[in-house]
């Protein structure tokens, strides 16, 4: 009889290899057992993908291959396998972690799963999640995590992914390119309102200190003509004031860059001088109010005033809370940025300020978490963003005098090493303090 | 738009025999302390009532037989203690030795609590307890180090009354310490800052997990109490340090010039009028250890912005260049001044001159601001990691709090706050070498085992100095040793 090579043989190398390529892609070393195995088809040994040493912490690995069956149970999102029964023992022999992988060649998935991770009360069958549970770079963390003891003090291992990116929560400010200065007949801008608040057209995105005006806008063509001394306004170029080393020049940029977005923004946000505070105002009394706007990844929306009553007095008044931030502007060599920095303001009814504002916030700065702030900051950018385009509806209308400043979106900043997140939802007896305990939130995700 | 970014790993730590660790209680399991004892046992002195001396002793013994860890899941973060017998942490005794206690008596404690007026509580509270001290230190048993055992009925008198006010903001409550009251820890190590013992305050919930501590006492200090084998781990490595010796210190950069890093912070005197200010030097001892002393700078300044004159900080750098001459025999090659607030011209113009007269070339001076607008958010629920750094455009955002993958959680809660770091132009080093020493400088603080601190040793020693010597009068001779301040 001539010598043959069947097609279960071929599909198990086939499966091997694919398995292989991906222990490869993820950074990790896999080495073939030779022809004497019993039941793993090959050994993953860690290596750490920064420094390229390897870890001396091994993994057994099986490959099960299939051509195109369905899995039992299988959905779009779930299957479950039932272990051999001699595998298992064999299995539980090992001295090192032993994981499963299937492989399917007609749509070249393949998930995983740590034998030991039986369903409870029926050792043999796993059950696979096909999101959590897909064989590929992602799960470096997850391999890891299974190598070592974590019941011994000292024993740990780096992060191994691909690390991740992250935003910061500053927005590069565009400017226009032409700032107009002039003298002025009064020594501060206080002095100037009385004059001005005469005048008809009348706005307040402008700086007046030491007797120099300056604006983004021409103050001859508002009721800031009053306040000014016509024959001295002139337009130089903006990076003359707003990038000079003078500590007076800074001081004021910021002072106009911040009633500058007070004046953009004035449709949606509310600013506070004596708290530096940006806030959503109240529509109505003892009323809530949602703000849409199109995160990252959907148009989404967020209660940004929220009332509540009084839970233990009904009759009694409860408080109002409206999304706040302090909205700052720091100067990163020639450019500048506005920084925010989510917070909470309080009212009694959306309009009196609250008498003790100070416990509430402490209360619910103890309740934030890393995802609820980088959704308000993406919240904010999508107003700040908004605020910079003219609009021309029903509504609304603005002129271009009204748009001077545009932001550009927040920078991301690349990490070459990512929080093991995935794992250490599975590990780590916190995790669930790690998530926001504000029911009260609609949306907010990024 | 794009920022360069890093991912510092964890600093490492050396231990006794040369042994290196990330973490200073595996560290000291593996290795030892940095420097062991000579007498090998440590002789602790206990000041308090009948019941608390016998409480605290009792603890004393229990960790001797070691604590077994309630939280197996984060073995890392809350180890168990191994006791003080064969896996000794410390290789060393704690002992409290006969007639090295003294009693604080009910009618004491009373008179105390009688007293109506906060201020004076605490003043005769300090006074009492201070005796105590004297005499103790004058026995023939002469303690390495005495602990003040407090009662609880005690604390809640001089604890209680603190404003409600207190910077709710502040991640870090310790650090607020916008004390309108007499703060009694404070003015009782003023007051024994001239004895020759340092000394540890203990409160009953260290050693007994029923003590109940008023909830408004425990919120306004922010006092958790943490798992008893990490109580074990933090008081023994703080009586072991304040006794005398080093448990572990940075690892020395071979390849590195030999730096001395300075601290620079401010206070304001009891009368709230008058800003001062205090400093703490670090560097690294001649033979082996680390030397922080703490310090009084013969200055003044007004105003809301506090700086130092050019002269001020000039005698300040030559004061502190003439300290580490006096241990090593020639000056540094690289001092590092770490300052909570902005650099003025006059103050880097003096910083100048004290370093070409002593003829150093390297310096960087760095201010350091703590609690940062700017952040970093990752898409999840835990936050970025510990050591995470951005450079913006020169300035240093630097996350000396974040998730940490040694103990596998972020062991904070609330959202941390990066440092920035600004350096002045008169700098020699690269913003991530100052960022990256930033974080290792974190490690040191021999009063929690846990490494994750926030401020670097320089800048928060500095600072608790300053909490001290707001109560001493200007002019009055300090002691330099860090661990009678801590």
């Amino acid at each position: 009889m001539e010598k043959r090579i069947t097609d279960s043989q071929i599909l198990g190398e086939l499966g091997e290899t694919a398995v292989k390529k991906i222990v490869l892609e993820i950074g990790f070393i896999y080495e073939n057992r030779g022809r004497l195995e019993a039941g793993t088809d090959g050994l993953i040994e860690l290596r750490d993908r920064r420094s390229g040493a390897p870890l001396g912490k091994l993994l057994g690995v099986q490959v099960k291959s299939t051509a195109n069956g369905k899995y039992i149970r299988e959905t779009d999102h779930q299957f479950e396998y039932v272990m051999k029964a001699t595998d298992l023992a064999y299995w539980r022999k090992y001295n090192v972690p032993v994981i499963i992988v299937l492989w399917r060649q007609s749509d070249g998935t393949a998930y995983w799963k740590d034998v030991s991770e039986a369903m409870h009360g029926d050792e043999r069958r796993l059950k696979f999640d096909k999101g959590d549970d897909a064989f590929g770079p992602d799960c470096a963390d997850r391999l890891a995590a299974l190598t070592i003891d974590r019941r011994t003090p000292g024993v740990y291992v780096p992060p191994l992914n691909m690390g991740e990116s992250a935003i910061l929560n500053m927005m590069r400010i565009r400017l226009p390119d032409e700032i107009f200065i002039a003298t002025s007949p009064f020594g501060t801008g206080r002095d100037g309102i009385p004059a001005l608040l005469k005048q008809q057209k009348t706005r307040f995105d402008w700086v007046i200190r030491k007797r120099r005006y300056i604006s983004f806008f021409d103050p001859r063509e508002f009721g800031t003509r009053a306040i000014v001394d016509l024959d001295q306004v002139e337009a130089v170029d903006t990076p003359l004031i707003v990038l000079n080393d003078e500590l007076d020049d800074t001081n004021d940029t910021i002072e106009l860059l911040r009633r500058s977005v007070a004046h953009q923004t004035a449709a949606q946000i509310r600013h506070l001088a004596k708290e530096r505070l940006f806030y959503f105002h109240a529509l109505g009394m003892n009323k809530s109010r949602s703000y849409r706007y199109a995160s990252s990844v959907k148009d989404t929306s967020a209660k940004v005033v929220s009332y509540y009553p009084n839970k233990k007095f009904p009759e009694k008044p409860g408080y109002v809370r409206h999304h706040a931030a302090n909205l700052r502007f720091e100067r990163l060599g020639d450019e500048w940025f506005i920084v925010i920095d989510p917070t909470f303001y309080f009212t009694r009814n959306g309009f009196e300020p609250h008498p003790f504002p100070g416990a509430l916030l402490a209360g619910k700065k103890r309740l934030e978490r890393n995802a609820a702030v980088r959704g308000q900051v993406v919240m904010w950018q999508s107003l700040l963003e908004d605020s910079a385009t003219p609009k021309n509806d029903l509504f609304q209308e603005t002129a271009a005098s009204d748009h001077f400043l545009g932001f550009e979106r927040l920078p991301l900043a690349e990490l070459a090493q990512a929080v093991p997140e995935d794992t250490w939802n599975r590990t780590d007896p916190r995790a669930k303090e790690m998530i926001a305990a504000d029911l009260f939130d609609e949306g907010l995700s990024a | 738009m794009n920022f360069k970014t890093r991912v510092f790993d964890e600093p490492i730590l050396e231990f006794g025999e040369g042994g290196q660790h990330c973490d200073p209680r595996q560290g000291l399991r593996e290795f030892g302390p940095l420097q062991p004892r000579s007498g090998d046992v440590v002789r602790v002195g206990v000041i308090g009532t009948n019941e608390t001396v016998a409480g605290f002793t009792e603890f004393l013994d229990e960790t001797a037989r070691g604590i077994a860890s309630e939280n197996k899941q984060l073995i890392n973060l809350n180890p168990d203690f191994p006791g003080l017998g064969n896996q000794n942490p410390f290789r060393c005794k704690f002992e409290v030795p006969s007639g090295a206690t003294a009693t604080m008596s009910r009618a004491q404690v009373n008179d105390i609590r009688t007293i109506g007026k906060h201020d004076e509580a605490v003043r005769q509270a300090v006074e009492m307890i201070t005796e105590q001290l004297t005499a103790l230190t004058e026995s023939s048993v002469k303690p390495d180090v005495i602990v003040l055992a407090l009662p609880i009925l005690l604390i809640e008198k001089l604890v209680n009354a603190r404003s409600e006010e207190r910077d709710e903001d502040a991640e870090d409550e310790e650090e607020a310490s916008t004390d309108i009251l007499l703060d009694f820890r404070d003015l009782l190590k003023a007051r024994t800052l001239h004895l020759d013992v340092p000394t540890q305050i203990v409160w009953p919930d260290t050693w007994d997990d029923a003590a109940k501590i008023p909830r408004k006492v425990k919120r306004d200090s922010n006092r958790q109490t943490q798992a008893k084998a990490t109580r074990a781990w933090n008081l023994l490595n703080a009586l072991f340090y304040k006794a005398g010796k080093v448990p572990w210190r940075l690892l020395p950069d071979d390849a590195g010039l030999r730096t001395s890093f300075l601290g620079i912070g401010f206070y304001r005197d009891v009368d709230g009028q008058q800003l001062w200010t205090s400093t703490a030097q670090m560097f690294d001892e001649r033979g082996r250890g680390l030397i922080l002393r703490g310090a009084r700078a013969q200055t003044e300044t007004r105003g809301r912005h506090p700086y130092l004159t050019a002269q001020d900080a000039d005698d300040l750098v030559t004061q502190s260049i003439a300290t580490y001459k006096a241990h090593h025999r020639h000056v540094p090659a690289r001092i590092v001044i770490l300052k909570t607030s902005r650099f003025r011209p006059e103050e880097a113009e003096g910083i100048d001159a004290a370093l070409r007269r002593a003829g150093i070339e390297l310096s960087d001076l760095v201010w350091v601001q703590e609690s940062s607008p700017i952040a970093i958010f990752r898409d999840g629920n835990y936050p970025v990691l510990r050591g995470t750094f951005v450079d913006l455009r020169g300035k240093g955002l630097l996350y000396t709090r974040g998730s940490v993958p040694y103990y596998g959680t972020y062991p904070g809660l609330r959202v941390p706050r990066p440092l920035l770091l600004v350096q002045h132009e008169n700098s020699d080093s690269a913003i991530a070498k100052v960022a990256e020493e930033v974080l290792a400088l974190t490690k040191v603080n021999w009063n929690s085992t846990q490494f994750d601190q926030k401020l670097p040793a320089p800048i928060k020693a500095a600072r608790e100095v300053g909490r001290i010597l707001k109560h001493i009068a200007f002019g009055t001779q300090v002691s330099p040793d860090f661990r009678r301040y801590t």
